[in-house]
């Protein structure tokens, strides 16, 4: 979406009036400054320090402390994206930012996150406990909003679209977590691969789109979790939609490739002799960015990581005798059904041969100067639907998805509670309740433990559940069940000396489940090869370098079958020069040469070939094979029957395609512009708004999507983290934005410059206030009492 | 000294108002102003317009150096890098606006000094032009 700033003459007087316009908004920080605030909630005297990247560094005397400040530094900081990030995810948006945001609130609302949200805020009350404790954090958000509500140091954004932001509440903490989850575990491919079949017939269906990777190796190769093989799910019989190709079916789909790296090293292979714990989450990159660094001080807790705001607790970090980090598993977990409305109003829907009322729960969308729109949302048996169709000939699709189903338990204080751990024990309890996305959590110890697991709920699938669309005319279509928990996969300190994800698949096939999803492919591959081949014991500097890697096992791979069969074919200059320039290429995605583009640009071509037989229907939404099985075909099968290319008479093979394609890259490209990688794959970190003044774009970083560094479009590492855990811990950490929200404040954007060069800042852990009270940018006490 | 005394108000007024009203407030300080002084014609409108016009281009002056006039140039960045408009937009708004307001304010100051005047003339008149009877009795 793109949000027009442009507002007309009084706005912008209100705007840039000196008294409570945007020129108030500067950093509300001097440097060495010290503010006491009076304020209701905190039960003791709350010291927060804030360093020169304007880190807080929270010293309180409890937990309920640490947690209303945690909420109040983070709204300072981010309460405009805590609100927005909150409106996108219930389709609210229109309603503060006007008619450009309605397409994104339609979208969105058919996704029925706010319906999910407050399933999870019901379950939350069986827990009072929890809410309780945890109710300080919002206390801490609130406290905030009152102080800036209605007047001069109310947030640049707000001031932009001229709106005040309303007390938080768990609804809006809940509404974060679940557009985590839409970020992560959104999958409907179902569409696709439902039509990938029909086309493309069982046979060769089922040669192109293997689940496994047989060179990858998986997150969990050896499984010390207990083994679970009770209530193994059967089959339904006529469960699949074949009712033809499912057309003009728009779903946004996910692309391949970009995913978060995390890893451990074993004492043995340190240098130190400590273990070390690296993670870079890849997501969306934003302005501000998603995450908020801090460290929190308490008599019981000494963590430093990074949150996201509007969720208590610290999500990557560590404390003086433990790291995590964790890697969106993937599996899928949304999947589609067909269903069979019995009236023309599609209120009433066939289920097990009896006419079943759809739950209708009407929507109206406020917007802003403009007329409300009104709807009404269906949820069926299994769930809102996702797709409505204009006719008769493509079915309506209802969406089963984790994220819309109540969780077994709070999650509210899972992170904040696994701060205070020790041990891995403790962590996996802490951590064990965590519901959706699920996660690979990585963890290392100082006593010298490592281990990854996975975390979150996995249903129990029968074999290919979930792979294409469901027919929704029974209930017995649907998963209900998940994978007891003890049983969730998990290998601690494994011989190997080292425990890593890279999005690949998690399980090995002595998995006793079916585990389907989107699966990373080299990323995993070469972290792998990385840490089992390293010549010498490793330490913090090599883990900066393995999460810099730019090298690409998919280019290995496939660039010299691809090279051997032009390299003896009489070229143009041109093209001679784009050979040459492939010859010579070390497959590391470096920003500043051409030979990544070419190369990316040649394979584009050749997909759109190879797969010809994919394409025909323009109105069949598709989905081409996975890289890794273009690689393996070209590598074994390059004269297999796909590489036909159907609308020829003459039976081509890979060694055809490869010289057409690569003849139609080169007559594509103009030898005017230039081709270095940076600008064939820019990378960007837009702000949210989209506003261009606030943005940064065309980055030079190198990477690529198959990368470690995995960089594309607007995704990347959001948090490069590495832990060494010594008596005393060090670490270093980058995010590619800055701790403020504000985009007229210097620290809305000063980390991404180091970010790209690849360097760190070094993290403390130091729980001296002392040290604190004597070098600080600003400090901050907050005491109980009226303002 | 007249002038002397607008220029200290409006500047005392607009402040004080700015703890109750938003930007608009500097309508109804110019309106006081001009008022309680009795500012005519031109000096009606220019004198507070220019006073509060001038006393804003400092206040974003301070306020900008104060960062290292890094909040004008990001502030510039949300108009597409044309920073006169971040500069300029409100001193102009708030010069027309109180311009206007002081205007009005003189018109009404003036108009209902006319009708005092009207009314106290229309008497005088009324006494004067009354025929002077004398003693004559009438009959």
């Amino acid at each position: 979406m793109r949000i027009n700033p442009k507002v007309k003459i009084p706005g912008m007087v209100r705007l840039l009036s000196p008294y409570s316009g945007l020129w108030q908004n500067s950093d509300p920080f001097t440097s060495g400054e010290s503010k006491e605030i009076q304020i209701q909630g905190p039960q003791g005297s709350i010291r927060i320090y804030y360093d020169d990247r304007m880190v807080p560094h929270i010293f309180a005397d409890n937990d309920h402390d640490a947690l209303f400040a945690q909420g109040y530094v983070e709204a300072n900081a981010r309460l405009w994206q805590m609100d927005f990030m909150s409106r996108v995810a219930s389709g609210k948006l229109s309603e503060v930012l006007g008619i450009n945001t309605l397409k994104s609130d339609i979208m969105m609302r058919k996704y029925a996150l706010e319906y999910g949200a407050n399933a999870m805020v019901e379950k939350w009350k069986e827990f009072p406990d929890i809410v309780e404790k945890t109710s300080s954090y919002l206390d801490g958000i609130n406290a905030y909003i009152q102080k800036v509500k209605n007047n001069k140091d109310l947030p640049v954004e707000f001031k932009l679209a001229n709106y005040q932001p309303k007390d938080w509440t768990q609804i809006q903490s809940a509404l974060i977590s679940k557009y985590m989850a839409f970020t992560l575990c959104k999958n409907h491919s179902d569409v696709a691969m439902s039509n990938n079949k029909a086309i493309l017939g069982e046979e060769l269906f089922y040669e192109l789109y293997r689940d496994r990777d047989p060179k990858q190796v998986p997150v969990i190769p050896e499984n010390n979790s207990k083994p679970f093989k009770q209530n193994q799910r059967k089959k339904p019989i006529d469960v699949e939609y074949k009712n033809g190709l499912l057309k003009n079916i728009q779903l946004r789909a996910i692309d391949e490739g970009i995913g978060s790296n995390n890893w451990a090293i074993s004492s043995s292979k340190s240098k130190t002799g400590y273990p070390i714990l690296a993670n870079d989450p890849h997501l969306q990159l934003s302005l501000p960015s998603i995450w908020y660094e801090l460290h929190i001080v308490t008599p019981n807790i000494n963590a430093h990581g990074v949150s996201v705001p509007g969720i208590p607790g610290i999500i990557i970090g560590f404390n003086e005798d433990i790291a995590w980090g964790s890697t969106n598993v993937g599996q899928d977990v949304l999947d589609l059904y067909s269903i069979d409305w019995t009236n023309p109003e599609k209120t009433e829907y066939l289920l097990d041969g009896v006419k079943t009322k759809a739950q209708i729960i009407p929507q109206i969308i406020k917007v802003k100067n403009g007329n409300d729109i009104t709807y009404d949302q269906k949820i069926t048996a299994f769930g809102p639907i996702l797709y409505e169709s204009p006719d008769s000939l493509t079915p309506d699709l209802a969406a089963q998805w984790i994220a819309l189903l109540t969780p077994q338990h709070s999650e509210l204080d899972i992170f904040f509670e696994a701060m205070k751990c020790d041990n891995y024990d403790c962590f996996k309890k802490q951590t064990d309740h965590f519901f959706a996305p699920a996660q690979n959590l990585v963890f290392a110890d100082r006593d010298g433990d490592i281990g990854i697991r996975v975390t979150g709920n996995l249903p129990i699938k029968y074999e290919e559940e979930g792979k294409f669309v469901k027919n929704g005319n029974s209930i017995s279509n649907k998963w209900s069940e998940y994978i007891p928990r003890e049983s969730n996969p998990e290998t601690l300190n494994p011989s190997r000396g080292y425990v890593s994800s890279a999005n690949q698949i998690s399980v090995g096939e002595d998995f006793p489940h079916y585990f389907n999803g989107r699966f990373g492919s080299y990323r995993g591959r070469r972290i792998n090869d990385l840490l089992n081949n390293a010549l010498t014991k490793m330490d913090h500097e090599d883990m900066f370098a393995f999460q810099q890697d730019a090298y690409s096992i998919k280019a290995e791979e496939l660039l010299p079958v691809l090279l051997s069969y032009i390299s003896d074919k009489e070229l143009s200059d041109k093209a001679s020069q784009v050979r040459d320039s492939l010859l010579s290429w070390d497959y590391n995605y470096i920003a500043d040469l051409s030979a990544p583009s070419f190369f990316e640009a040649w394979v584009k071509e050749l997909n759109q070939i190879a797969w010809d037989e994919l394409y025909e229907d323009k109105d069949a939404p598709v989905e081409k094979p996975k890289n890794w099985i273009l690689n393996s075909l070209a590598e074994n099968h390059p004269n297999h029957k796909i590489f036909d290319i159907k609308s020829t008479k003459k039976k081509e093979s890979l060694e055809d395609l490869s010289l057409q394609s690569f003849l139609s890259m080169v007559s594509k490209l103009d030898f005017n512009k230039e081709y270095e990688w940076r600008k064939y794959n820019p990378v960007n970190i837009n702000n949210l708004l989209n506003i261009p003044g606030y943005s940064d774009t065309n980055i030079k970083i190198n990477g690529c999507s198959d990368a470690l560094n995995a960089t594309r479009g607007n995704f990347g590492p959001s948090w490069r983290m590495v832990v060494e855990l010594g008596p005393t811990p060090k670490a270093w950490g980058v995010y590619p934005g800055g701790q403020s929200g504000n985009p007229l404040s210097k620290y809305y954007d000063n980390m991404i410059d180091k970010w790209a060069r690849g360097e760190y800042y070094e993290i403390s852990l130091n729980s001296n206030e002392a040290y604190y009270e004597k070098d600080h940018l600003h400090k901050e006490t907050l005491k109980p009492g009226d303002e | 000294m007249n002038r002397i005394i607008a220029i200290l108000l409006v500047i005392v007024f607009h402040l004080g108002l700015n703890y109750f009203l938003p930007w608009w407030n500097i309508a109804i300080a110019t309106a006081l102003t001009v008022w309680i002084t009795r500012l005519k014609g031109f000096g009606a409108w220019f004198i507070p317009a220019f006073s509060l016009s001038f006393l804003w281009g400092v206040w974003i002056l301070i306020l900008d150096q104060k960062t290292g006039f890094l909040i004008s140039q990001r502030v510039a960045a949300l108009f597409e890098g044309k920073g006169f408009v971040a500069i300029f937009i409100p001193i102009i708004g708030c010069f027309i606006m109180s311009a206007i307001s002081g205007y009005t304010a003189y018109l009404l100051a003036s108009s209902f000094t006319k009708k005092d005047e009207a009314e106290s003339l229309s008497s005088d008149h009324y006494e004067m032009t009354q025929p002077d009877l004398g003693n004559k009795e009438i009959t």
